[in-house]
């Protein structure tokens, strides 16, 4: 049974073939891989399986039959999973609840341009704008503040429960899947829990009958250090961060950056008002006059583009980053050396978990929740396909703050997809 | 039963006009039941139902395969219809209802001439005001496409029903997102398009939809239909240049055809009959320079009312995405 878009190009003979039979570019099939077919697309390929006898599950081409063992399209599995929170309440978790229904706005705010689009969101007859939980970090998070209130105490929570992400059709993973997880708020001791909470995540793994798997790590904080090393502006250091951060097109920004910015000369009237349409005279003059500056200023050049460029791409092993990045014709500077000491002691203690096959560096990963702001990790078992990532967890000390925080509070915490772990546990 | 081919049109104001007027120029005005009828047909082709909607209802239509074709503004298209390409096809824009849809901010921001400029004021608006950006509008997928592709994300969208460009200045919104045609309204409310503000140059355009069901005389009308719309159109947009070539002259087809986009009526190779191309009217001028540079004396101009070919174009792209 062929359960996604990808499977179905990969038996009808690949991208290039497809290409012929459907008369698209390999970019529109690269789409339909992530993307699923569109309707055009969908009746030709269905013929095509049909004809060669290629047994497909409904749902890839977009027909949604009454059939109850479809439900799977949206839904989990989710009786297989058992409470496992026992695991973690002895490693000293409490276990914390959250309701399904949240208020959309934390979401909209704190999720990257990708998990933004798989967010059910909707509004209530009040008026009041609601979605279902994407994931239980956030609102466990807001648990701890309402808590905790104006305490600093940390704690250490944990929970499972559902959560929903709209996926579309033929992406081959259900909407509606079982988190758990554990997250350390406020702790003290960054190195200390960044390693226990990547062990226990192992752990529980292991546990849960998972041995075969990849790991790959990235820290964020590694690209903004390189950014603050290379003679950018605060502006352009600030713009490329956030690109990156929250899983935006860093492309475009890079573009945007090597163009000179020009510069129009105007002017506000005198009789302008103090408040312009919500913002203010003053700040609409200071970063007018800060936008000339810039324009006195030289653009990024094509080889600072390139070299930013690179570093959102490295991917190497876990054990290799600063030989790579060396390799790579970086100058390493003061920020990212300091930097790239802190990811070595981390990858040093971590190196006794990376059991059977060695952990990778992807300068890529993490990037899809914005509130992630160091060390992130994700565990793959790639014979998975499309559910292939596991587990994932990482460090996000803005979130917080973000959440209403009046203090910097650092945070860290790992969740594990259960029907994911069971399926893979499952496998020989 | 036969299963008639259903064109939905606007139902009223400047769009159904164009819309009868081109119907009529192609010889095949449409028929409304009553002024103020809702149904309508073609005498000239059978098997023809015409659907008056509103504009945007005549989106949803397509959308959902209740009608095969459909007359609405591009803008509508893209934003009713989520994966505009798999589920309707564009067959021809047809030159009226021209309409920009923009982003428009207060003029007064000088500091914000592009969208760049835009993804940092709204990172900075909310950490300066406490509440996010707004930017009203009616056009809620297209916006929020635009803002994703240029990497704004901290704003929220305040649906507007109509008098878009006064949001901002009654405190409803900071920015829109709206149609324009001149500016004018724009500038009257001090608002502004960033330089790379503009999401869409909109027209009507005729589309098909690829979910209705295309019976055989659906098909059969659609044809007709097209061969009278596209000769129609060939002739508003085409001019034909006549000429002879003199005896012991060689035309250079090959330089031309690079240059210009040239139709052939009747035999290119037998230089003895009288020529006949056809040409964009923009190129009409320039390709006579051409002619006489190479040796060709005289040349008649004429437009006609249809150039009509066999070969149906526009037919043969949206039968190629039917299901045979």
């Amino acid at each position: 049974m062929l359960v996604t878009s990808s499977e179905v190009i990969d038996a009808l003979g690949g991208t290039a073939a497809l290409t012929g039979l459907l008369g698209v570019g390999p970019s529109a099939i690269s789409n339909y891989r992530k993307n699923g077919f569109p309707a055009r697309a969908a009746l030709i390929l269905a013929r095509q399986c049909e004809q060669r006898g290629l047994a497909v599950a409904p749902d890839v081409f977009g027909v949604a039959l009454p059939n109850p063992d479809e439900k799977w399209r949206r839904q989990s599995a989710t009786g297989t999973t058992k409470d496992q929170l026992t695991a973690l309440i002895e490693a000293g978790f409490t276990p914390c609840e959250t309701t399904i229904l949240q208020p959309a706005d934390p979401f909209i705010d704190l999720l990257g341009e990708e998990m933004r689009r798989r967010l059910f969101s909707f509004t209530d007859p009040r008026g009041e704008s609601l979605c279902l939980r994407p994931d239980l970090t956030i609102p466990t998070a807001q648990a701890y503040l309402e808590t905790v209130g104006s305490a600093t105490s940390s704690q250490r929570l944990c929970y499972q429960g559902t959560a929903f992400r709209y996926q579309p059709r033929g992406a081959g993973k259900p909407e509606e899947f079982t988190q758990l997880g554990f997250e350390i708020l406020n702790g003290a001791e960054p190195l200390t829990e960044e390693i226990e909470v990547f062990c226990l995540t192992i752990d529980l793994l292991t546990d849960l009958g998972v041995t075969e798997f990849e790991v790959f790590v990235n820290d964020l904080a590694l690209f903004e250090a390189a950014l603050n090393d290379l003679e950018l502006t605060p502006r352009q250091v600030a713009r490329l961060n956030r690109a990156y951060a929250h899983g935006g097109s860093l492309e475009t920004t890079l573009k945007a950056l090597q163009k000179t910015p020009e510069s129009k000369a105007r002017s506000l009237p005198a009789d302008a008002p103090a408040v312009i349409i919500g913002r203010d005279r003053d700040e609409i003059l200071a970063r007018f006059e800060d936008k000339e500056n810039a324009a006195q200023a030289t653009p990024l050049t094509a080889d600072m583009a390139d070299t930013i460029h690179n570093l959102s791409k490295v991917s190497c092993s876990a054990m290799a980053l600063e030989q790579t990045l060396k390799r790579q014709g970086l100058v390493i500077g003061d920020a990212l050396a300091a930097q790239l000491a802190q990811y070595e002691k981390r990858m040093t203690a971590l190196q006794q978990k990376f059991t059977s096959r060695p952990a990778n560096f992807a300068a890529n990963r993490g990037r899809k929740l914005a509130y992630y702001t160091g060390f992130v990790f994700e565990i793959i078992v790639p014979s998975l396909g499309p559910r292939q990532t596991i587990a994932s967890g990482g460090r996000y000390d803005a979130l917080l703050s973000a959440l209403g925080a009046t203090k910097p509070m650092p945070a860290i915490g790992a969740a594990l997809a259960l029907e994911r772990v069971t399926e893979a546990g499952a496998k020989p | 039963m036969s299963q008639p081919l259903i064109i939905a049109v606007p139902s009223k104001g400047r769009l159904e006009e164009n819309v009868n007027r081109l119907f009529a120029e192609a010889d095949m005005p449409l028929r409304r039941d009553g002024a103020r009828g809702y149904q309508g047909y073609i005498r000239e082709i059978p098997n023809i139902e015409i659907s008056y909607l509103s504009a945007s209802e005549i989106a949803t239509r397509l959308k959902q395969g209740a009608v095969h074709f459909g007359v609405t503004g591009e803008d509508l298209l893209r934003e009713e219809i989520p994966d505009m390409e798999s589920a309707i096809m564009l067959l021809a824009p047809l030159g009226f209802g021209h309409a920009d849809v923009v982003v428009a901010i207060p003029d007064l921001w000088i500091d914000v001439t592009h969208m760049s400029d835009l993804a940092e004021v709204a990172g900075d608006f909310r950490q300066r005001h406490g509440q996010r950006l707004r930017v009203a509008t009616k056009y809620i997928h297209l916006t929020q496409d635009f803002f994703a592709r240029h990497g704004i994300t901290d704003y929220t969208i305040v649906r507007s029903f109509g008098a878009t460009e006064g949001a901002p200045s009654s405190g409803a919104a900071e920015a829109i997102v709206d149609i324009t045609s001149t500016g004018a309204t724009l500038d009257a409310n001090q608002l502004r398009v960033p330089d790379d503000g503009t999401i869409l140059k909109s027209q009507a355009n005729l589309a098909a939809s690829l979910t209705a069901t295309w019976s055989a005389e659906a098909r059969a009308a659609a044809r007709a239909v097209l061969h009278r719309l596209s000769a129609r159109m060939r002739a508003q947009t085409m001019t034909e240049l006549e000429f002879s070539i003199p005896g012991g002259i060689t035309l250079d087809w090959k330089q031309l055809a690079q240059d210009f986009s040239i139709d052939h009526l009747g035999e290119a190779n037998d230089t003895a009959l009288p020529q006949k191309l056809l040409v964009k009217n923009k190129d009409a001028t320039r390709v006579a320079a051409c002619l006489h540079q190479m040796g060709v004396s005289h040349i008649a101009s004429r437009g006609g009312t249809f150039f009509f070919t066999a070969r149906n174009e526009i037919y043969d792209r949206l039968a190629a995405r039917l299901p045979s």
